[in-house]
C-alpha cells in the first residue's frame, strides 16, 4: 500500500502542542527558580538579600565561614527548600503515576497502601517506641520515627502487591479493594494505638499526621534524594507504558508493552517515594491529586508531558506553601497541609469551572 | 489549648537536656538576657518572678497572665515550634517544658548555639519548687525564686493542713472534654489526678490510665460526687447542660449539680499558683460535700 | 510453511467452565477469517487466546512456528494488532494521541515526522482525520470504534518494516457503526488482506456481512468449532437453525445473485425472542 501524501495536519497539531508545552514548562521552571530564591532569602530572620547571596556564594566556593547568618541560610533554609521541592515533586509525580496505573483521575498516591502502613508504623513508633526501644537505645534517636514510617509504608505496599498478584499478574482491581481492607485494618490498629497512647503521644501523632517541613535538615535531604531519584529517572519509561495502559491492560499488552513489569515498577517506586516523603514531612495531602489534574487541564493527559510537568508543579506548590507557612504567622509556623489546600483548591475549582464553560482547553 | 503533664517517673530536679551537650555546658553559667519561653508554666513563673522583661517570645499556651501573649511575639504551639521563627527573636536561651518540639527544630536551635533548657514534668510539690528554681536561675533571680519557692512551699503546707481537717474524701471526676457525647476523663497518673489529690479528693476516674474516653456506664460506675472541668477562655459548660447528659444524670454529683469549672492552666499547669488552685478546688468541693468550713467563696477565676 | 498465527487444540477454562475446547485455527496471509456463533460460543475467547492475551490451559498458539510466550511482546506487537470491543478512556486524550498509542510499544525507532505521517494516514483511512484534534471522550461509540481502527492500522503500518508478515484481529469491530462505516471498515480490512497480505481474523454478528467478506467462515458453538469453510459451504438452513436457533430462509434466488443471504424468520429456542411461543 503506498502511503498517501499527507497534509501535515497531525505534524502541525503536534508541533503546536509541543510549543505550548515548552512555554508552560519554561514558565513553571522560572516560577520554581523564583520561589527557590525567595525561599532562601525570606524567613522569620531578616537577612539582607546581598548578605544571603554572599553566604550562598561562599558556600558554593567551599569557603567555610562563621557568619551570623550562615546557619540560617545553609542549615535551615537551604535544606528546607530542597526538601520541599523533592517532597512536592515526589508526591505529585506519584499521584500522576497512580492515576495512570489505576486509570482513574481520582486515584491517590496513598492507594498502594503506603500511607496506611506508614501511619500505623509511625503510631507504633511513637506509642510503643518509648516502652520497647528506649530501654535498649537509651533515648530514642530522631531517625527512628521516619525510618519506621518508611519501612511500614514499604511493608504494607509489598503485602498488598503480594495479595493482588496471582500467577505473575497483578490485578489492579484486587489491589484497590485489598487496599481499602488493609487501610481499614491499619486504621483500626492506629486507632487502638491512639487509645493506648498518653496525652503527649496523642499530640505527637496528631502533629505527625498534619505534615510539616519544619524538621528539614541535610541528613533528611541526603536520605530522601536517592529514594526519589529512581522514580524521576524511571518516569520517561513509565510514561509510554501509562499512555498505553490508558486504553486498558489487554490493549497495552497488544501494543507491545511489558504490562506486569510496568505495574510492578510503578507500584514499588511510588511506594518508595511516598514512604520517603511521608517519613520526612508527615502527610501533606492534596498535592498528589490536584497537581496532576491541573497539568492535565493545561497540557492534556499525555504522560510524557504529564509526568515531568506534575513533578515541577508539585515542587512549586509545596515550595510556595512552605514559604507561606513559614512567613505568614512568623515567628510561629502554620501547618503546610492547610496552605497547600488553601492555594490549590480555589485554583483547581476555577480551572474546572473555566473548562465547563467551554472556554478552556 | 492548655498543657497537661504526664507525671515523670523520677522526681528529678533540674533536668537540663542539651541536645548538643557540650554547647550547653559551655554556656550554662553565662547571662541570659533574651529568653524564649516554650510552655505556659514557664511564662507564668517568669512573670511571678517579676522578670517578664527578659522574655522575648512566648508560646501559644502562655495564657497566664493574659498580658504575655498580648505583649510578646507568639512562637506558636509548644509542640510545633519553628527553628527559624524562634531564632529570629535572637534569644540566648530557650526554656522549654519537657515535650516541647518537634525534636528537629530544637536540634537546629541547639546547632545555632542557643542552649535549650528543659523544665521537667513533675506534678509533685518538689516538682513545682524545682521548676521555680530552674526558671529563676535562668533569669538570674535566684533570690526571688527562693522567696517564691518558700511561699509556694508554705501554700502546700497550708493545703496539707486543710486536707487533714476533712474526713471522707469526695470522689472527683475530671472531665477533659465532652464532645458528641464522648466523654474524656482524667485517669490514673494524670495531672488531673494530682490536683484532685492535692485538693483532698479521690480520683473517681482512676479505672483508666491517663486521659481516656470512658463509656456512659463507666461514668455511672465511677460514681463521682463532684465533676471537675476546665473553662475555655470565659466559656464553661453550664451545669444544667452537663447533668442533662444521660450518664451524668445518674451520678451522685447530679443531685446537687456539683460542677467545678476552673481555668485550665491554673488547674493543671503545676506552677506557683498550684496551691491556690488546689485550695479553690477544695473550697468548691466543700460547697457540695459537707466539710469543716461552711460554704466557702466561689472558685477562683 | 507455518501460519502467521495458529491455534493448535487450544482449551481454555475459567472457574471450571469450559469457554473454548480443543479449537484449532490457522490464519493464512491475505485471507479474511470470520468467526460467527451465538453469544457465549467462545468467539471472543478464541480471539483473545490467539492474540496472546489469554494463555490456553492446554494446546498452544504459535506464530511462524514459535509459541507466543517465547516471542518478545514488542515483536509480537509488530506482527499483530488487536482491536477489542469498545475501549473507553478515562483521560481526555485527543483523537490523534490515541492513534499514536499504536506506535508506543514498538520502540523509538521512527522519527517524529514519520510517526505523524503514519498517524495521519491511519486517521484518513478510518475517515476520522476531520476529528483529529477532538477529545476522544466526547466522541460517539461509533466514532470511538473508528479511532480504535485507525489505531490498529497505525500499529500495522509501523510494524511492517520489522515484521513483513502480519495479522489483524478484530473483535466485533462494527458493532456500533452505521451501515456506511460498517462497509467502509470491512473494505479497509479487505484491502489490507489483498494488498498487504495481512491475515485478518474478525468476530462478526451480522451473518450477511460475514458471508460477504469471509474467505474462510468459522462457526462456533459451546466453545467448539462446529463448521468451517467458504460461506457458501458453511451457511445452510440446518447449520443456522442448529447453531443460532433461528428458523432461516437462505433465499436461493438471492443466493444465486448475491451469495449466501440470511433473512431470520423467528427464534426457535424456547424463552428466547418473540417467536418462542409459536415454536412450542
Amino acid at each position: 500500500m503506498s502511503e498517501p501524501i499527507t497534509s501535515g495536519l497531525i505534524a502541525t497539531l503536534e508541533r503546536e502542542r509541543k510549543r505550548r508545552a515548552g512555554l508552560v514548562l519554561a514558565l513553571a521552571l522560572a516560577a520554581l527558580a523564583g520561589l527557590a530564591l525567595a525561599s532562601v532569602l525570606r524567613g522569620a530572620i531578616a537577612v539582607p538579600p546581598g548578605e544571603a547571596l554572599d553566604v550562598l556564594l561562599r558556600a558554593f566556593r567551599g569557603a567555610g565561614s562563621d557568619g551570623r547568618h550562615d546557619l540560617v541560610i545553609l542549615n535551615i533554609r537551604l535544606p528546607r527548600m530542597l526538601l520541599a521541592m523533592m517532597v512536592g515533586a515526589g508526591l505529585a509525580l506519584s499521584g500522576a503515576i497512580m492515576q495512570g496505573l489505576f486509570r482513574n483521575p481520582l486515584a491517590d498516591p496513598g492507594l498502594v497502601g503506603v500511607l496506611a502502613g506508614a501511619a500505623l508504623a509511625a503510631g507504633a513508633t511513637i506509642v510503643l517506641g518509648d516502652a520497647l526501644l528506649a530501654p535498649a537505645l537509651g533515648k530514642l534517636p530522631f531517625a527512628v520515627l521516619p525510618a519506621g514510617a518508611f519501612l511500614g509504608g514499604l511493608a504494607s505496599t509489598l503485602l498488598l502487591y503480594a495479595i493482588a498478584t496471582r500467577q505473575g499478574r497483578t490485578s489492579i482491581a484486587t489491589m484497590l479493594l485489598a487496599g481499602i481492607a488493609l487501610g481499614a485494618l491499619a486504621g483500626a490498629l492506629s486507632g487502638f494505638l491512639a487509645f493506648l497512647s498518653d496525652d503527649r503521644q496523642l499530640r505527637d501523632l496528631a502533629f505527625w499526621s498534619l505534615g510539616s517541613l519544619g524538621g528539614a535538615s541535610w541528613t533528611k535531604v541526603v536520605a530522601v534524594a536517592p529514594i526519589l531519584l529512581p522514580l524521576m529517572l524511571a518516569a520517561p519509561f513509565l510514561a509510554r507504558g501509562l499512555n498505553a495502559l490508558a486504553l486498558g491492560e489487554a490493549e497495552a499488552f497488544h501494543l507491545g508493552l511489558k504490562v506486569q513489569r510496568i505495574k510492578a515498577m510503578a507500584i514499588l517506586l511510588v511506594a518508595l517515594a511516598v514512604g520517603a516523603s511521608v517519613a520526612v514531612a508527615g502527610m501533606i495531602g492534596f498535592v498528589g491529586i490536584v497537581v496532576p489534574h491541573l497539568v492535565r487541564l493545561v497540557l492534556g493527559p499525555d504522560h510524557r508531558l504529564l509526568l515531568p510537568a506534575s513533578a515541577l508543579g508539585g515542587a512549586i506548590l509545596v515550595l510556595a506553601a512552605d514559604l507561606l507557612a513559614r512567613t505568614l504567622a512568623s515567628p510561629a509556623e502554620l501547618p503546610i497541609g492547610i496552605i497547600t489546600a488553601a492555594i490549590g483548591a480555589p485554583f483547581f475549582l476555577w480551572l474546572l469551572l473555566r473548562r465547563d464553560s467551554g472556554i478552556g482547553p | 489549648m492548655t498543657p497537661h503533664f504526664r507525671p515523670s517517673k523520677s522526681a528529678a530536679l533540674a533536668l537540663v537536656l542539651g541536645l548538643a551537650g557540650g554547647v550547653l555546658s559551655a554556656q550554662a553559667g553565662e547571662a541570659s538576657r533574651r529568653i524564649v519561653a516554650a510552655g505556659g508554666v514557664i511564662t507564668e513563673i517568669a512573670y511571678a518572678l517579676g522578670r517578664a522583661d527578659r522574655l522575648v517570645g512566648v508560646d501559644s499556651t502562655s495564657l497566664h497572665p493574659a498580658e504575655a501573649l498580648r505583649s510578646k511575639p507568639n512562637i506558636g504551639y509548644v509542640r510545633a515550634l519553628s527553628a527559624e521563627g524562634v531564632l529570629s527573636l535572637k534569644p540566648d536561651r530557650i526554656l522549654a517544658i519537657e515535650g516541647a518540639g518537634p525534636p528537629d527544630a530544637l536540634r537546629l536551635i541547639a546547632e545555632a548555639k542557643v542552649p535549650v533548657t528543659f523544665v521537667p514534668e513533675d506534678h509533685s510539690e518538689e516538682g513545682v519548687i524545682a521548676r521555680i528554681r530552674l526558671v529563676g536561675e535562668a533569669l538570674e533571680v535566684g533570690e526571688a525564686a527562693s522567696e517564691l519557692a518558700a511561699s509556694v512551699r508554705q501554700g502546700f503546707a497550708n493545703l496539707a493542713a486543710e486536707r487533714a481537717k476533712r474526713g471522707r474524701k469526695p470522689r472527683v471526676l475530671f472531665v477533659l472534654s465532652l464532645q458528641n457525647g464522648r466523654v474524656m476523663v482524667g485517669g490514673r497518673n494524670s495531672s488531673a489526678e494530682a490536683i484532685i489529690r492535692l485538693a483532698g479528693g479521690e480520683n473517681a476516674g482512676a479505672a483508666v490510665e491517663g486521659f481516656k474516653p470512658v463509656s456512659d456506664e463507666g461514668i455511672i460506675a465511677a460514681a463521682p460526687d463532684v465533676i471537675l472541668m476546665m473553662t475555655r477562655g470565659d466559656h464553661a459548660v453550664p451545669a444544667g447542660e452537663l447533668f442533662a447528659h444521660p450518664a451524668f444524670r445518674l451520678v451522685p454529683a447530679a443531685r446537687n449539680e456539683a460542677l467545678i469549672a476552673m481555668d485550665g492552666l491554673l488547674l493543671l499547669g503545676f506552677g506557683p499558683r498550684t496551691p491556690d488552685a488546689a485550695f479553690a478546688v477544695m473550697r468548691a468541693m466543700d460547697r457540695f460535700v459537707a466539710g469543716p468550713e461552711k460554704r466557702a467563696g466561689t472558685p477562683a477565676p | 510453511m507455518s501460519a502467521i498465527l495458529e491455534a493448535g487444540e487450544v482449551t481454555f477454562r475459567i472457574g471450571g467452565k469450559i469457554l473454548v475446547e480443543a479449537a484449532s485455527l490457522a490464519l493464512q496471509p491475505g485471507r479474511i477469517t470470520i468467526l460467527v456463533g451465538p453469544n457465549g460460543a467462545g468467539k471472543s475467547t478464541l480471539l483473545r487466546l490467539m492474540s496472546g492475551e489469554l494463555v490456553p490451559g492446554s494446546g498452544q498458539v504459535t506464530s511462524l512456528g514459535r509459541p507466543l510466550p517465547d516471542i518478545p511482546v514488542w515483536q509480537l506487537a509488530c506482527r499483530r494488532a488487536v482491536m477489542a470491543q469498545a475501549a473507553r478512556l478515562n483521560f481526555p486524550f485527543a483523537v490523534h494521541e490515541v492513534v499514536r498509542l499504536g506506535i508506543e510499544g514498538l520502540g523509538p525507532a521512527r522519527s517524529g515526522g514519520e510517526r505523524s505521517r503514519l498517524v495521519e494516514t491511519a486517521l484518513a483511512q478510518a475517515d476520522m482525520l476531520g476529528h483529529a484534534a477532538r477529545d476522544y471522550q466526547t466522541l460517539s461509540g461509533g466514532e470511538q470504534q473508528r479511532v480504535q481502527f485507525a489505531r490498529v492500522l497505525c500499529q500495522l503500518m509501523a510494524g511492517r518494516h520489522v515484521e513483513p508478515q502480519q495479522a489483524l484481529l478484530l473483535d466485533e469491530p462494527i458493532a456500533s457503526l452505521d451501515l456506511c462505516h460498517q462497509l467502509g471498515l470491512m473494505d479497509a480490512a479487505q484491502n489490507l488482506a489483498r494488498d498487504q497480505g495481512v491475515a485478518v481474523l474478525a468476530v462478526l454478528h451480522d451473518l450477511n456481512l460475514a458471508a460477504r467478506y469471509a474467505d474462510d467462515l468459522v462457526a462456533m458453538q459451546n466453545g467448539r468449532i462446529v463448521a468451517r469453510g467458504t460461506p457458501d459451504a458453511v451457511f445452510d438452513d440446518r447449520l443456522l437453525s442448529e447453531v443460532f436457533g433461528i428458523e432461516n430462509r437462505c433465499d436461493d434466488q438471492l443466493r444465486a445473485r448475491f451469495g449466501p443471504f440470511v433473512l431470520p424468520q423467528f427464534c426457535t429456542i424456547a424463552g428466547r425472542g418473540q417467536g418462542a411461543g409459536r415454536a412450542a
